[in-house]
């Protein structure tokens, strides 16, 4: 636990070293920014079945950030370890394979959380203009965030796999995006069958359904299993992945 | 300290190391020498427990490296090859952080991060970051880091490379300092490097182990004694006709110098000294001499022997 807690902090701070963070801080908030205004100018124009904030959560715009965020910060973990050689320095102190894997995936996981929690202003923006002073019903937006912070949280375990399969950091990336859009795209199924017997199973993958049911305040259980049965799914090839260097050939 | 036994690595297509045995006592400094490719890297890999061997046993500080390796990467330091360092921390946050990886209680981390920056030279680059640091001073970044939790054991892959003449006596001097309270494996390919710190060679080839022992009897044992050199003033056949005479003398080689004068390599059949008697000869026939020494076997010698011995 103890180690976790030491590489996690080298971790963070290595994000904040490099000008990834900041970048990455002003591209989420310039977008989801001008995603909140052009949403809350169109709602304001023109009334509709879906609220705010399941427009902001389930635009176009704030998808392409979902998928794209996580393969960027997670492709440099374990491949640049092994490309420098550091991995060798690490691994021959008394660390043991699950507290790399795991300080590594909360590190990006954590970051990401970072990066999403300044959006919350927006809402308080608007409230304050629009001089709304209806109690907030804070359900969707407790919501909305849970579900993105849950399909981030599977995805980052992607990356950490997909990081930890090779040594070069593009190709991480690649693999990362890839079986994110696969999973992504599937769940788009979820509305081409709307009749017959796959509809439930397509339904069960879709991050699209997930996140509108989320950001209107309904939290189901079966979606929070979902999302953490893959990540530790994810979790658990990363680790095996990481001790194969430890097999015997 | 090391108890190494029957040591394999097996690689897809080929076999890197073919049942490596030794040990190294507590307080020695180990030289392991060999060419490129001789498995050097790869041993000093699994007794740091960074992968396994196929088969074969090693015991290090008391524990297997297999079954107990926590226990093991606990009591060693090591440098692997090129020391690969974090480039965007700072020295110090970088030695803070491998020392509270390795174990070391909050309470004695800064002193004891500001002891192995003494050590090694590194205070005065201490807020300095990482990826600015000149070679020299990153294989002393890299040094300071093995030695941060005081280990029994220090395996060093190639402390020296591509440092410039006065960092390698630097780094020379601190070994040998080192080697005092600490049990020292390192290899590399500096030969004269190993002649001056080390007390016991190890040289592999192929992944075998080809010889092992003290850098002098092994000089002594695989070359015999030097050939005297002379430079004399006399006519090359005369010369040769003189030193051919002489007892214990294996052959003679000669060739000529400017200003008339030859340079004689005289060969021992044993572990003679000819350098007496060639003065005697001389002075008996009055030549003019401007040369006279006996020629030191260097470990480089016993080296390229040994290690092209084995390719035929």
């Amino acid at each position: 636990m103890k180690n976790i807690w030491i590489l996690f902090k080298r971790e963070m701070a290595s994000y904040f070293y490099s000008p990834i963070a900041y970048i990455m801080g002003i591209c989420v908030l310039l977008q989801m920014g001008f995603n909140f205004f052009t949403y809350a100018t169109f709602l304001s124009e023109s009334p509709s079945d879906y609220s705010l904030m399941m427009w902001f959560f389930n635009g176009i715009f704030t998808w392409i950030m979902i998928l794209v965020i996580p393969p960027v910060i997670t492709m440099r973990l374990f491949a640049d370890e092994k490309k420098t050689g550091t991995i060798e320095a690490l691994m021959t102190t008394p660390l043991r394979d699950i507290e790399y894997v795991l300080a590594k995936f909360f590190s990006a996981f954590a970051f990401f959380v970072a990066l999403w929690i300044p959006t919350v202003n927006c809402v308080f923006v608007l409230r304050h203009f629009a001089k709304d002073t209806t109690p907030l019903n804070p359900g969707p937006i407790i919501g909305g965030y849970i579900g993105l912070f849950l399909v981030g949280m599977l995805l980052i375990a992607i990356g950490c796999m997909a990081s930890a399969s090779t040594r070069n950091q593009i190709i991480a990336a690649i693999i990362a995006f890839a079986i994110s859009c696969v999973l992504f795209f599937s769940g788009i199924y979820f509305y081409f069958h709307s009749t017959d017997q796959y509809r439930e199973i397509f339904e069960y993958f879709s991050m699209l359904v997930h996140m509108q049911e989320m950001s209107r305040g309904a939290i189901e259980w079966k979606r929070v299993v979902f999302y953490l049965t893959g990540t530790i799914f994810f979790l658990f090839l990363t680790h095996r992945i990481v001790q194969s260097r430890q097999w015997k050939s | 300290m090391i108890q190494v036994d029957n040591l394999v690595k097996r690689y897809a297509g080929f076999t890197a190391i073919h049942g490596l045995t030794f040990s190294v006592q507590k307080g020695e400094i180990v030289g392991f020498l060999g060419p490129n490719g001789a498995g050097k890297s790869t041993t000093m890999r699994i007794l740091s427990c960074f992968m396994p061997a196929s088969s074969g046993t090693a015991v290090v500080a008391g524990f297997d490296i297999y079954t107990n390796s926590l226990e093991v990467r606990k009591r060693i330091g090591y440098m692997p090859e090129n020391v690969p360092l974090y480039p965007e921390m700072r020295v110090d946050e970088y030695l803070n952080f491998r020392a509270a990886l390795k174990g070391v209680p909050r309470a004695r981390r800064r002193s004891q991060v500001e002891k192995v920056s003494q050590q090694c030279g590194i205070t005065d680059v201490s807020r300095k970051i990482i990826g600015h640091l000149s070679k020299g001073y990153r294989q002393r970044v890299g040094l300071a880091d093995t030695l941060v939790h005081d280990p029994d054991l220090i395996i060093l892959d190639e402390p020296t490379i591509g440092l410039d003449p006065n960092q390698i006596r630097q780094v020379r001097e601190l070994i040998k300092e080192l080697g005092k309270s600490h049990t020292i494996l390192l290899s590399t390919h500096i030969l004269s490097e190993v002649e001056m710190t080390c007390s016991r060679v190890i040289i592999i080839n192929k992944g075998r182990i080809v010889a092992s022992d003290t850098p002098e009897s092994l000089k002594r044992l695989r070359m015999g004694g030097g050939e005297t050199v002379l430079e004399v003033k006399a006519d090359s056949a005369v010369l040769t006709r003189e030193f051919q005479g002489i007892q214990g003398v294996d052959h003679v080689d000669i060739s000529p110098l400017d200003g008339g004068f030859c340079k004689l390599a005289v060969h021992p059949k044993g572990d003679e000294d000819l350098r007496e008697i060639a003065y005697q000869r001389i002075r008996e026939k009055g030549w003019p001499l401007r040369e006279l020494t006996r020629r030191r076997q260097t470990l480089e010698d016993v080296f390229v022997q040994i290690t092209t011995e084995d390719d035929d």
